[in-house]
């Protein structure tokens, strides 16, 4: 099958999101965000269409789910399985709608006392393309952080998923996504919805490391004082394309948004940081802040950076936002080289200084040893 | 007197503009040669062509040291085999401890010399006492390289390296420049203690000032490219009264 030949008539039961995506059109390489990522040779492809089984969950301390399908889950998170979740009428991907159009059943993880949950996703199908979505419910007042780590051995595959997020009032979510992708013929486009409640925080870590062709859009809405922490890492290497688009709107007064992006491209990846943040007018005194700095460590690298900002409200605390892309500042480089550090010993450093800023706030050693490593081996 | 550097006939351009025009200067173990000259008259082009910066494109001659031609060296090569800058501008590195930064080029030092590099305790224990030696605030060795560092702070920065370093052949870049008198002093006082018979100083400056703190045993007057006169401190009270005019090329 080919997703661009997807009949929308045979899913008159999900008439809502066919309208919608009738009203969208589907995505063409035209598409604003979709422009620099090169949809249209995968979604031209031929896969095998897969649609993931649910079966029964063994216990274990952390999630695993194994192309779309839960295998593993602790006894204390309630996982059930949704027929017609809510969706995001609002949310900018076509390729939002067209995942919940092929999905049949959503998995729900309800998260209803604070605690630390890891997710294992694996993707192991070859040749095939693989839908589902994860909804999760963050429980008023409750402060939870989500790890998610990606373990790839699917080839010429592609993979829509994505996250419904709900964060009730008073709640904190942090949700690193490590995405290593260690296979250059490996797809994924993931939409994200996520919807903060008043006074509830989403901190988002996003590290992605590799050689595949991953988008991740993130359509995030925050009601009164409610806080959106973004923090992006890029490292991509080969003919790599990694993005991350987001659609970030303050719609309730006192929201704020704060946004890092941190990419390092070498080899001819294309990175990608697209981020309309969107102050609607009942955002009264919102901030937005939104500051992306590449480093492109050859010439046939690529980045694709753009921070935008929509106000409509004439009464704002900060609106801020910048971009820079260059090489490594060759002064360090050489005064480093002077006091004896090898040459790649010392990018290596001024690498890691780049992004020590997100690597300081998300205070975990464990990625950055990872980035060390895959940098080290690929260099 | 036994020559820790040979310089023969170096010509350098940085981009197209040719610097360097000939540049002939012995210097010797254990001595402290200073270099003067006013500007552009390519004193830190000298100082780059040694350390092996890449601005600077070596077009003819070459340079010996410990009788070796390093002309064509990587500069971590020569940083390795004991020639150190210490910078007029340091730069700020946000992000790389100056601890973690030290104790990365003792250890690449150390493997060069073929001993076992120091642990991270070992190597605190030998950073605090330095530190205390020169004066300077503990909290500076947990801070990003230069990053908010003062002019002062920087400079005694470049010094804390030299003397964790422990190098053979040390350039002072106009050390003395942006410094106040105590700070000079400071410098000049932890230059003094390093020199030893087998370690050379080339000290670039301007002034008077730090030669007074740190007596040179040669003073070359650089222009236009060229070592115009090399000589003794006598040099420099001529300097003082005539200005460069007194040594223009015959």
């Amino acid at each position: 099958m080919r997703v661009l030949d997807i009949n929308l008539e045979e899913y008159g039961a999900k008439k809502a999101l066919v309208q919608k995506l009738k009203s969208m059109g589907m995505p063409t390489p035209k598409t604003e965000h979709y422009r620099y990522f090169g949809i249209r040779p995968i979604l031209d492809k031929e896969y095998i269409p897969y649609s993931p089984p649910i079966q029964s969950i063994e216990e274990a301390d952390h999630i695993e789910i194994v192309d779309g399908t839960v295998t593993k889950a602790p006894k204390s998170i309630f996982v059930e399985f949704l027929t017609n979740p809510k969706v995001d009428d609002s949310h900018y991907d076509q390729i939002y709608y067209i995942n919940h159009l092929l999905v049949d059943k959503t998995i729900h993880f309800e998260l209803e006392k604070d605690m630390e949950l890891k997710i294992v996703q694996k993707f192991t199908k070859t040749g095939t393309f693989v839908p589902y979505r994860i909804k999760i419910s963050v429980h008023p007042g409750i402060n939870a952080k989500i790890e998610e780590e990606f373990i790839v051995y699917a080839e010429e595959s592609l993979y829509f998923y994505g996250y419904d997020i709900d964060l009730a009032k008073d709640s904190v979510l942090q949700l690193l996504q490590n995405r290593v992708t260690g296979l250059s013929s490996f797809a994924q486009i993931a939409p994200h919805s996520v919807r903060c409640d008043k006074n509830s925080e989403f901190r988002l870590f996003t590290f992605d490391f590799g050689v595949a062709k991953t988008l991740h859009n993130y359509h995030i809405t925050l009601e009164e004082n409610a806080a959106a922490n973004a923090n992006h890492v890029i490292f991509a290497k080969e003919e790599a394309r990694l993005g991350n688009t987001f659609h970030i709107e303050n719609r309730g007064k006192d929201s704020r948004t704060h946004q890092f992006s941190r990419n390092i491209l070498k080899d001819r990846a294309r990175g990608i940081f697209d981020g309309l943040l969107i102050v609607k007018n009942p955002a009264k005194y919102s901030a937005i802040y939104q500051d992306s700095k590449t480093i492109l460590l050859n010439d046939g690298a690529y980045m694709v950076s753009k921070p935008q900002m929509e106000i409509y409200t004439e009464y704002i605390s900060e609106a801020t936002h910048g971009s820079t892309t260059g090489q490594l500042d060759e002064e360090a480089l050489f005064y480093l080289r002077q006091r004896g550090i090898a040459k790649e010993q010392a990018k290596e450093m001024l690498v890691l200084s780049f992004l020590d800023e997100i690597f300081e706030k998300l205070g975990d050693e464990k990625i950055k040893k990872e980035f060390i490593e895959l940098y080290e081996e690929r260099e | 007197m036994s020559t820790m550097m040979k310089i023969e006939n170096l010509h350098a351009k940085i981009g197209d503009k040719q610097i360097l025009k000939g540049i002939d200067l012995e210097m010797f173990k254990g001595k402290v040669h200073a270099i003067m000259g006013p500007n552009g008259a390519g004193k830190s082009t000298l100082s780059k062509a040694i350390v092996g910066h890449p601005d600077v494109e070596v077009t003819e001659g070459k340079i010996i040291y410990k009788g070796k031609d390093i002309t064509n060296w990587e500069p971590e090569e020569r940083a390795l085999e004991g020639i150190f800058m210490a910078f007029q501008h340091p730069v700020e590195i946000p992000g790389v401890n100056n601890a973690y930064f030290l104790r990365t080029a003792l250890n690449a030092k150390r493997k060069h010399l073929g001993l076992p590099p120091l642990n991270a305790a070992e190597f605190l224990r030998l950073l605090k006492e330095k530190i205390k030696e020169l004066g300077m605030r503990e909290e500076m060795i947990h801070r990003s390289l230069n990053e908010g560092f003062s002019g002062g702070e920087k400079k005694l920065n470049e010094i804390l390296q030299m003397e964790i370093l422990e190098p053979d052949f040390v350039i002072l870049d106009e050390i003395d420049s942006g410094l106040d008198i105590d700070a000079l002093k400071k410098v000049s006082e932890a230059i003094n203690k390093m020199r030893t018979p087998d370690r050379t100083f080339m000290i670039i400056t301007h002034y008077r000032k730090i030669l007074d703190y740190i007596e040179p045993d040669f003073v070359h007057v650089l222009k236009n490219g060229k070592v115009l006169k090399t000589g003794g401190i006598e040099i420099v009270d001529a300097l003082e009264k005539e200005g460069y005019k007194i040594f223009e090329e015959a």
